[in-house]
């Protein structure tokens, strides 16, 4: 009886060891970091690119922002439903998930300026002949859980006598359509269109019915210095064109960014626009920014000197004209640029879309992107090699933002720095395997003594190239690629760089070959050699989930089953009780109760694997206890009345005599629920667990490939419930030697 | 002779279902006690009383001077003097035949398994099993079976051994087999109560028969005046079914 309670005790200290352990560390970094919630499927506001890493409108707009204001964000995938539910529990700090501002929601919700316009519009199946909403009488019309247009829809389904089914995302809607089991759907407009263009089988019948827009939504009167920060940011990303860009990228168009207020800073006439096509012998304003080594920055005796630098000033040199450098910062720069006080800038410039509308680039100069680089003697090579190790990064950072976007797929902590060199530090003394930073950077660091090697190839690539106001100044951007070409052919270029980088340096060249690997392969084994990263760590959370909760469910199980049985009349009505709850109530109902529920009660936040654990535990164990108590019970009660005749105290008769008899009855039942558990992990992919499930949801999202990756999906679960009935098999088979 | 069982007006009911009503008996030191009577008089409710396998619901019971009917009493201790032989044998299907035998000495009295095991040996020969030492119990007959349990009952050398109805369960060819374990154990100089319909048992190695019938000791006395000269008229009519088929 002893050992049982000792054991007993053991297993509650490990489930609360545990929860310590996975229990969210509050305000451990200066920096603060804030949670927010999105969609999982939501293109083109939020879903998972090819890397599997999340991106669309509302992802990088809140990075931006965040980047722009100096906090950090989690962004937190788990369902528009869950997200805003989450939100109101206290569990996340905002949300950004395509999400109108309503009269409804404001009741709840503190909104951001509007960011994004929208409107509701109908879409129909290719060949569907339905154009109006009278044609939809009698039909069976797709919807959305909670989006507007569902509620849009519901308002006149009555008036137009048509009837509603209504799905979790957004893929599952359209597909209802595609198949014909329902003839339309309602979606935001942006949504429906980056679908169609992304190839669902559907188009628009309708304009958009309603005019609404998004917004970020904070908890009523929680998080108001978050909601401030937003639109301080929002403000200036409009203004510096950022937001633009990030729109642009998405949907190809600018025409959905609400126009309340002032976008760009006015265009004064051009002042210096040369008219003279020779550029020899003349002098060019060139701005740049203030600091951005290698490419930018002073050096001991005060001169700016850098990759931009010493490029510019050779190129002039080649062509023959002079330049006079401007370090005005990098915004103020473009400003000027456009403004026409200046007449370049070269200051580490992404070549993009958004810029191209109102500069005219020069050939791209440098590749830059995100390297990883680990100390000198480290064995590290791979993303995959950081799990459970801790990686260092530096506060604001594409480098940051990358390694935080890919952490929890590659199963990493990250530890924030302020300056790069506390970062590079914290590598070299193996406090952390590895950091993040923008490949010439982390060149220039390494060049500059620090003992790191770079390991990775550059991600999140980004062309540099050197800018002139769009229509002028052509002569001095022809003047600027000439230059280059010369440069680069002389092996001037290559000094310069290796100068600032050390002797392997990126150029544009090898740029060029890299970005064409575009094309998916969208059949049954390339999508799973693809998606395999991803697959493969939903598995291991599945797995994960799985053991974990099998083994609490277990004891769980087995204690409360034990009770029922035992003697005594408290125990038993505890037992019947527990099995009574929890076994009565559905599983997303328990696993939605305990991770938003719970939290509002106690005020305190539960991770969500914790949530999950929680839940699983509770309902699978009720139903290990039920059949627990069945399998003891089924025992003849004679061999209990035998072992107490002889005077054996009931722990022991239970333990030598029932016990063993009582398992062989309940192991089937025990390997039966533990398939069901199983299963009944992916349930949890409604409190955002990314687990396999779940991760099937985020492929298709991606790639709109439900049924090869729904049927991918169910194979592994299949082959894993094979493998744990053929390992029951053989226990079965032993037990009965 | 001295006395080892001391019962004073048991009663015990099941709900509403009264089913001993006020019994008293007194067993001595090496006697054997035989109760008969018919189904349903409450004859094993009154055995399994005697080790509180039920508990009483009034009244009072005494085992080698400790009061098992008090709830402090160390029931646990008390049962290790009580061997008990049961109708189904109750045999504990997940162990041989010797692991039967061996677990009570040594869970309680700490014995080494060499020692459990020579004493299992001993136990299995004086019942004539000493063949089956390692068998499965489900590879016994039911006579094979019976006498297995009442070698397990004797493990822990108890000075009293119940028996509840032994030999109903069982073929009649392995009837004789049983009985004649139990006569051995009586010539021994065991204390025993026996619930049976074995009159032949009854009349032979009892030196009381007692006759129970709805939860009353009716009559009671040596095995000749209850077989010979019954005086209660349910006993007479009980006695005239069971003999005269």
């Amino acid at each position: 009886m002893k050992k049982w309670l000792l054991m007993t005790l053991g297993f509650v200290a490990c489930f609360i060891g545990l929860a310590t352990t996975f229990s969210p560390n509050q305000n451990v970094q200066a920096a603060k970091t804030y949670t927010i919630g999105t969609d999982v499927t939501y293109p083109p506001f939020e879903f998972a690119n090819k890397e599997n890493k999340y991106v669309g409108i509302d992802v990088d707009l809140m990075k931006a922002v965040a980047k722009e204001e100096g906090f950090k964000v989690n962004i937190k995938t788990m369902g528009f439903n869950a997200a805003v539910q989450a939100m109101e529990a206290g569990q996340i700090d905002g949300v950004i998930a395509g999400m109108m501002i309503t009269p409804a929601r404001q009741q709840k919700f503190d909104f951001s300026a509007p960011y994004y316009n929208s409107g509701v519009v109908m879409a129909v199946g290719k060949n569907s002949t339905i154009k109006n909403f009278s044609q939809l009488k009698g039909k069976r019309v797709a919807l959305k859980t909670g989006t507007a247009a569902a509620t849009f829809a519901n308002s006149i389904k009555d008036k137009y006598g048509f009837k509603t089914v209504t799905f979790d995302d957004s893929n599952n809607m359209y597909e209802d359509v595609a198949t014909g089991n329902s003839v339309a759907c309602f979606d935001d407009q942006p949504v429906l269109q980056y679908a169609i263009q992304h190839g669902e089988k559907l188009k628009l019948a309708t304009k958009p019915q309603t005019s609404g827009a998004y917004g970020f939504a904070v908890k009523k009167g929680a998080n108001q210095e978050l909601l401030a920060k937003f639109n301080a940011g929002y403000k200036k990303l409009k203004a510096n064109g950022t937001y633009q860009k990030i729109v642009k990228k998405y949907v190809g168009s600018t025409s959905g960014i609400p126009k309340a207020s002032v976008a760009v800073a006015a265009t004064t006439k051009g002042t210096q626009s040369a008219k003279n096509p020779n550029v020899a012998g003349k002098t060019f304003n060139i701005g740049t920014d203030v600091t951005f080594p290698p490419f930018e920055f002073a050096n001991n005796s005060n001169e700016y000197v850098g990759i931009d630098m010493d490029l510019m000033r050779a190129i002039a040199k080649n062509q023959g004209f002079k330049v006079q450098i401007k370090p005005l910062g990098f915004n103020a720069a473009v400003q000027a640029l456009e403004s026409g006080q200046i007449d370049g800038t070269i200051a580490g410039m992404s070549i993009t879309d958004e810029r191209k509308q109102k500069f005219d680039f020069s050939d791209p100069y440098f590749q830059s992107g995100v390297v990883m680089a680990v100390a000198k003697e480290s064995s590290v090579k791979s993303l995959s090699q950081l799990k459970g190790k801790k990686v260092a990064v530096k506060t604001g950072t594409a480098g940051a933002d990358y390694a935080n976007s890919i952490k929890d797929k590659y199963g990493f902590k990250t530890v924030t720095f302020d300056d790069s060199n506390n970062m590079y530090q914290d590598v070299v003394t193996g406090n952390s395997v590895a950091c993040f930073e923008d490949s010439p950077v982390m060149q220039y660091g390494i060049k500059q003594g620090t003992k790191l090697k770079i390991v990775t190839d550059p991600a999140e690539k980004g062309d540099y190239g050197f800018a002139v106001k769009k229509g002028v100044n052509q002569d001095l951007l022809a003047a600027f690629n000439a230059g280059l070409k010369n440069l680069k052919a002389n092996g001037e270029y290559n000094k310069i760089t290796s100068k600032y980088l050390g002797s392997k340096q990126n150029n544009a060249e090898s740029a060029a070959k890299s970005n064409n690997a575009d094309t998916e392969d969208r059949s049954f084994f390339g999508l799973i050699k693809q998606n395999k990263g991803a697959l493969w760590s939903g598995f291991k959370e599945t797995m994960w989930l799985t053991i974990v909760s099998i083994f609490f469910a277990t004891v769980f199980g087995v204690i409360v089953g034990l009770l029922g049985v035992a003697p005594g009349k408290f125990g038993k009505g505890l037992s019947s009780t527990l099995i009574y709850i929890f076994r009565g109530m559905p599983l997303l109902v328990l696993a939605l109760f305990i991770y938003t529920g719970i939290p509002s009660l106690t005020g305190s936040k539960i991770p969500a694997f914790i949530a999950g654990v929680v839940t699983l535990t509770l309902n699978e164990g009720a139903y290990t206890a039920a059949f627990v108590k069945g399998g003891i019970e089924a025992v003849d009660t004679g061999q209990m009345e035998a072992a107490r005749s002889l005077g054996l105290p009931y722990g022991k008769s239970m333990r030598k005599v029932i016990l063993p008899q009582g398992i062989k009855i309940m192991v089937p039942s025990f390997i039966n629920q533990f398939i069901i558990t199983l299963k009944d992990t992916s349930i949890l992919s409604i409190i955002g667990l990314l687990e396999l499930t779940q991760t099937g949801k985020i492929i298709i999202a991606r790639n709109l490939e439900g049924f090869k990756v729904w049927t991918i999906i169910a194979l592994i679960y299949l082959i894993v419930i094979t493998l744990l009935t053929w390992l029951s098999n053989w226990v079965q088979r032993r037990m009965n030697a | 002779m001295s006395l080892k069982v001391q019962v004073t007006d048991l009663n015990k009911s099941f709900g509403s279902n009264h089913v001993l009503k006020g019994i008293d008996l007194d067993v001595q030191n090496n006697e054997v006690v035989v109760i008969i009577g018919p189904s349903g008089s409450g004859k094993s409710t009154l055995l399994r009383c005697l080790n509180r396998l039920e508990t009483p619901t009034s009244g009072k019971i005494v085992i080698d001077n400790v009061d098992i009917s008090d709830p402090k009493a160390d029931i646990n201790r008390v049962r290790q003097n009580i061997g008990m032989v049961f109708q189904h044998f109750n045999l504990f299907n997940n162990m041989t035949v010797a692991e039967n035998i061996m677990l009570a000495p040594m869970e309680l009295k700490g014995e080494t398994e060499s020692q459990a095991a020579d004493q299992a040996h001993k136990l299995l020969q004086q019942v004539g099993l000493d063949e089956k030492f390692d068998a499965k119990i489900q590879s016994l007959s039911g006579g094979q079976q019976q006498r297995v349990a009442i070698a397990r009952a004797l493990a822990m050398n108890p000075d009293i051994m119940l028996f509840d109805e032994p030999t109903s369960a069982l073929d009649p060819e392995m009837v004789g087999d049983v009985l004649e374990v139990m006569k051995d154990l009586a010539k021994q100089g065991m204390t025993m109560v026996v619930v049976t319909h074995e009159m032949g048992f009854a009349k032979e190695v009892a030196d009381r028969v007692i006759f129970a019938d709805e939860g009353k000791i009716l009559e009671q006395g040596k095995p000749n005046e209850i077989f010979g000269n019954p005086q209660n008229p349910r006993l007479k009519d009980f006695l005239n079914k069971v003999l005269n088929v």
